[in-house]
């Protein structure tokens, strides 16, 4: 298979950056060091390229309607000019996708999907608006790419390059509007826990933007960003990745976002029934956070036993070494008798059993904008 | 990458170097470069016991991803780096000034079955 390559694959074989593949594209994992580009993202501001994920464009009278069909959040809770984070679910509750929206009017919705499940994501979609009259959905992945300017000093960056004053742009809320001389779609969204933004380019124009947001970002200390800094930081923030913590064998719920499921929601929606009850009733498992007590560093399939070692309780889904906490951190499904906040579990870490703790979510909260 | 001409090498990534009898062990700039950042280093086996060439006399976890270190001679085990338990970044800044373990070898002539500088580049990646 060839793998896709970005619009800045150039730049980032100029910046020496070590590529590996991802959902069929080859992408940067590092430029310099993980962790150097981790914490200067936390300290200072980080750009990241994310032009692998896909992006649609949902239009028709009855976009908002059908949205309200597909997801599981409530879409009647944001305005024109807001975003929301969901998952759109199948009917036994199981995650499609995690994917952001962002509302021009009840009219006209852009969606941000991953990568991995794009195609999917696009077939599903299609499938489900059989059931509305007036809903189109076009593939504008293509068309369209997109970088994330993460960090403290984000906003002092992109405000280099932009007319509106960002000071009015809301956590969760997008405008449309030139970077530099590029027409770009800015949301004031992330994946790290920290301010920053999420910005989309025509495909042809974003080594364009990402040049002018390195140079201005220069007097910041901007550094380029890759995979790996984006996975440690998404996880110190608890943030789900799908094929870990979301799969289409793990419902919202279980995976301990139930946050996006709202009772009150009174539109009917793919997955509802399950997933209401399981809000109400609990689930057998839950992923919860895990840190670890020594040295150890537990990762991705590594089984979870009780303090004493005997009984398996569990299974990782992701974990890492946190470069803010300098300690092995992760997620993991822990069945809901287990589940109790500060308790001892082990993790087989190879042989051995290292010694972790369960622990509140998330180990890094959201940092805003001083 | 940075492959030094006066010093041996494995398939697997390992460095060694013969002087004064003992033979001093690490990893190639290209296994650092591979693995990202080093975070933590463990299961040495204990000082003074008997290595076969190909056992893991380390296991280093980097952010991403988890690799064995694996003895390129047979012999006695000397001494391990202490500084790496503290500082295992020393690894990715310096691969050949940190070292992880020192063997007393017994069997001499592994050493020249290792690959040359010249060799071992050839299977690294343009």
């Amino acid at each position: 298979m060839t793998l896709k390559l970005s619009p800045l694959n150039d730049v980032h074989v100029v910046l020496g950056a070590k590529l590996i593949e991802f959902s069929g594209w080859s992408l940067p994992v590092q430029y310099t060091s993980i962790i150097d580009e981790h914490v200067n993202t936390r300290e200072n501001a980080g750009l990241f390229d994310i032009s692998h994920m896909g992006e649609f464009l949902v239009t028709g009278k009855d976009a908002f309607d059908f949205l309200q069909y597909v997801c599981v959040n409530d879409v009647s809770l944001i305005k024109p000019g807001g975003a929301q984070y969901s998952t759109i679910c199948y009917e036994n509750g199981t995650v499609v996708d995690d994917l952001f929206y962002y509302m021009y009017t009840k009219e006209k919705f852009k969606i941000i999907v991953n990568a991995s499940n794009k195609d999917k994501d696009f077939a599903w979609l299609k499938s489900c608006a059989k059931k509305f009259k007036n809903v189109a959905i076009d593939d504008q992945s293509a068309k369209r790419s997109r970088v994330a300017l993460q960090g403290p000093k984000a906003q002092d960056i992109l405000q280099k390059l932009v007319k509106p004053d960002l000071n009015t742009l809301k956590r969760f809320q997008f405008i449309e509007t030139d970077v530099g001389r590029v027409p770009a779609f800015i949301a004031r969204t992330g994946y790290t826990g920290e301010d920053g933004f999420e910005v989309s380019f025509p495909v042809d124009r974003c080594k364009e933007a990402w040049n002018a947001i390195m140079d201005a970002g220069k007097q910041f200390h901007l550094m380029p960003v890759g995979l790996g800094a984006r996975d440690t930081m998404r996880l110190e923030a608890c943030y789900s990745l799908y094929g870990d913590e979301l799969t289409d064998e793990i419902t919202p719920v279980e995976a301990g976002i139930e946050f996006i499921i709202k009772q009150a929601k009174q539109a009917d929606y793919i997955g509802k029934k399950v997933l209401v009850d399981q809000l109400i009733k609990g689930t057998s498992r839950k992923i919860v956070a895990l840190k670890a007590l020594d040295k150890n560093i537990f990762r991705h399939g590594n089984e979870i036993f009780d303090e004493k070692g005997i009984e398996k309780i569990g299974i990782v889904t992701s974990g890492t070494y946190s470069p803010t906490f300098k300690v092995g951190i992760g997620l993991g499904f822990v069945d809901a008798k287990h589940n109790i906040l500060n308790a001892t579990v082990m993790i087989k870490v190879r042989d051995k059993l290292a010694k972790v703790q369960i622990v509140n979510k998330p180990f890094y909260a959201y940092h805003p904008r001083k | 990458m940075n492959v030094p001409d006066n010093l041996k090498y494995t398939q697997t990534h390992e460095w060694a170097k013969l002087a004064n009898d003992v033979v001093v062990i690490g990893i190639s700039d290209h296994a650092q470069h591979e693995l990202t950042d080093i975070v933590h280093i463990d299961d040495y086996p204990k000082i003074g016991s008997v290595i076969k060439k190909g056992q893991v006399i380390a296991v280093l976890e980097s952010v991403k991803a988890v690799a064995e270190v694996f003895a390129p001679v047979s012999g006695t085990l000397l001494e391990v780096n202490g500084k790496l338990e503290d500082a295992p970044e020393l690894l990715n800044k310096a691969p050949y000034d940190a070292w992880i373990a020192k063997i007393k070898p017994s069997e001499k002539k592994e050493m020249t079955g290792l690959l040359s500088a010249e060799a071992y580049k050839k299977l690294l990646p343009e």
